[in-house]
């Protein structure tokens, strides 16, 4: 909005040039405001200055709660990292038994979100997919889709087999503003 | 009527989500036996078809959805899931299915935005 003028006082042109400039990289996100009085004559007063900060300081509070993003991205490679020795050390030995493939898979699951929580990705929620079955020349595919923001959620995922079981685990990574 | 909506309006529901699962997979697999060539179509359509009924909810959420058909041949299956979320707002349904010569198995989770 305007500043106007304080009209008790012979009125003196002035001219109002806002620069704004905003740094939008992956880590943070800064801006810089700057208001600057373009005067013919006097220098400007102290009213005039004392709203043009006062405008400066909502526009700060309003940039403060702007939603900002993660500060640290979540690491997919060090997800996929994580499912790859969870599988291949839990299920390199095994045959496949119901009770045995039942336990594992609830294991791995918890497990691998638990490894995955240590990689510290703050604001981000986890779903961790872990399904283990038996080797027996039948057909099977598993597919997903999701419904998320694609500039910050994203998702790893990894499949092992050996003679007699296979086991397939995802991990799913959605921020939470 | 109002006084007899349960809990939470904005927590997940699965029970909503249970239903319209179900009709998503009879709707794209409900008549058909199992077929190699088939399934890539079918695990897709399922999934794009829950999403977007999911969607029709108008509810605040992010939505994975995961589905795992298999052939019938007497082979066993689990499937296990561990979530890290807010448990009063976030929430999942499983819906196991199946049919003279396949199995179907859907996962639906939902993450809250609000």
């Amino acid at each position: 909005s305007p500043v106007s003028p304080d009209h008790t006082r012979r009125p003196q042109p002035v001219k109002l040039i806002l620069c704004l400039s905003i740094n939008d990289s992956n880590d943070k996100r800064s801006a810089e405001i700057s208001i600057l009085f373009v005067c013919s004559g006097n220098q400007p007063n102290e009213e005039l200055k004392m709203k043009a900060n006062s405008v400066l300081c909502e526009t700060e509070a309003f940039l403060t709660c702007w939603p900002a993003g993660p500060t640290k991205r979540f690491p997919v490679s060090d997800a996929t990292a994580i499912l790859r020795e969870a599988l291949s050390s839990f299920l390199k030995e095994e045959r496949y038994e119901v009770q045995r493939a039942r336990e594992l898979s609830l294991t791995l699951s918890a497990v691998i979100r638990e490894r995955v929580k240590a990689l510290r990705t703050p604001r981000y929620k986890l779903v961790v997919l872990v399904t283990v079955g038996q080797l027996n020349g039948q057909g099977l595919e598993i597919g997903s889709r999701c419904l998320w923001d694609v500039t910050h959620d994203t998702f790893a995922s990894y499949s092992f087999k050996n003679s007699s079981l296979f086991g397939v685990a995802s991990v799913f990574a959605v921020y939470f503003e | 009527m109002e006084e007899f909506q349960n809990g939470n309006e904005s927590s997940f529901n699965s029970e909503e989500a249970d239903n319209i699962v179900k009709e998503c997979i009879e709707s794209v697999v409900g008549k058909d036996d199992y077929s190699q060539n088939q399934v890539n179509k079918w695990t897709s359509g399922i999934v794009e078809r829950c999403i977007s009924q999911l969607i029709k909810l108008g509810k605040p959420f992010k939505y994975i959805v995961t589905c795992a058909v298999m052939q019938k041949t007497g082979a066993g299956l689990h499937t296990a899931n561990s979530c890290y979320w807010d448990t009063a707002m976030d929430g999942s349904c499983t819906v196991r299915w199946e049919s003279r010569t396949m199995y179907c198995v859907v996962s639906v989770f939902a993450v809250s935005i609000a």
